[in-house]
């Protein structure tokens, strides 16, 4: 059952549960997606995606249609991946190795940081890591864009709302990722 | 195009090796059993939690009246003692 947004509010406001099934329904797979492609980890984006599912359960009255419902909960999965990234990542390393690791345009891909991701078989995995390693040496807003538009496949719009930001800045957030992107994998190829 | 380029291209046409993925049945059950989750843990209404508030709240003024009678009375009491010990030792004193 397909509902527009217009008629999701009505529903959530008569029968809650109903509603929330049918959103279920219609965005796990998106949403398990989109936390597989910022977690690249099975566990983990289980964990997270039943996370988001809870957040928009609790929040379904505060939904208003401002946004659409799709951006509305694209935005809420990339910001739960986002928490439990930088959660993450406190707890496994200290202060001064992330700076050293960011200014490092040489970096190594790291099979052993927990690669499980579900869409990529085994022939192309090191390809994934190879990609995915030289993802995490971008800012936080440029790797965001990255997963988002070319992993994700989401429109420059979506993935602009979702961040909270203008379509511009998003073009050119994707614009410098692709060239460092380009820059970091050819130094490794070098080394190669 | 050389050797290195072309490596670097394949690395980076991700989606031609990073398929999308079904969540499994058993986070599909998670998911739909969030709402029954969330209502059990409601389940204590909002007014038995405040009563319950109230009612410590309430032991604990009772208490500290009752520490502040006893001392008052603690304090009489002394000064009972005191006069009575008097009274007995000028007693003891005239005999």
């Amino acid at each position: 059952m397909e509902l527009d947004d217009k008629s999701f509010i009505e529903l959530a406001k008569r029968d809650k549960n109903r509603a929330y099934s049918i959103l279920v329904k219609e965005y796990s797979s998106k949403v398990y997606n989109t936390c597989v492609n910022m977690l690249r980890n099975s566990e983990d984006a289980e964990d997270v995606t039943q996370d988001v599912f809870t957040t928009v359960y609790l929040s379904l009255d505060k939904f208003k249609g401002n946004s659409k419902l799709s951006t509305w909960i694209y935005s809420i999965s990339i910001n739960k991946s986002k928490e439990f990234l930088r959660s993450k990542t406190r707890k496994k390393r200290f202060g001064i190795f992330t700076l050293l690791e960011k200014e490092d345009s040489h970096f190594v891909p790291r099979s052993a940081i927990n690669f499980n991701h579900p869409g990529v078989v085994l022939e192309d995995k090191e390809r994934a890591e190879i990609l995915f390693s030289a993802i995490d040496q971008l800012s936080e807003n440029q790797r965001l864009a990255y997963i988002a538009h070319k992993i994700d496949g989401r429109s420059y719009q979506e993935v602009a709302e979702a961040l909270n930001l203008s379509v511009s800045s998003v073009e050119s957030l994707m614009f410098r990722a692709k060239k460092r992107l380009k820059e970091l994998l050819s130094n490794y190829y070098n080394e190669d | 195009m050389n050797e290195k380029e072309r490596r670097i291209e394949s690395v980076l046409a991700s989606e031609s090796y990073i398929k999308k993925v079904d969540p499994s049945d058993q986070l599909m059950k998670r998911l739909y059993a969030i709402p029954f989750n969330i209502q059990k843990i409601k389940k204590v209404p909002i007014r038995v939690v405040w009563s319950f508030a109230a009612g410590i709240a309430l032991l604990i003024a009772l208490n500290i009246f009752s520490v502040r009678n006893s001392t008052v009375l603690n304090k009489q009491n002394g000064l009972q003692e005191t006069q009575l010990s008097d009274t007995y030792f000028s007693y003891l004193k005239q005999l």
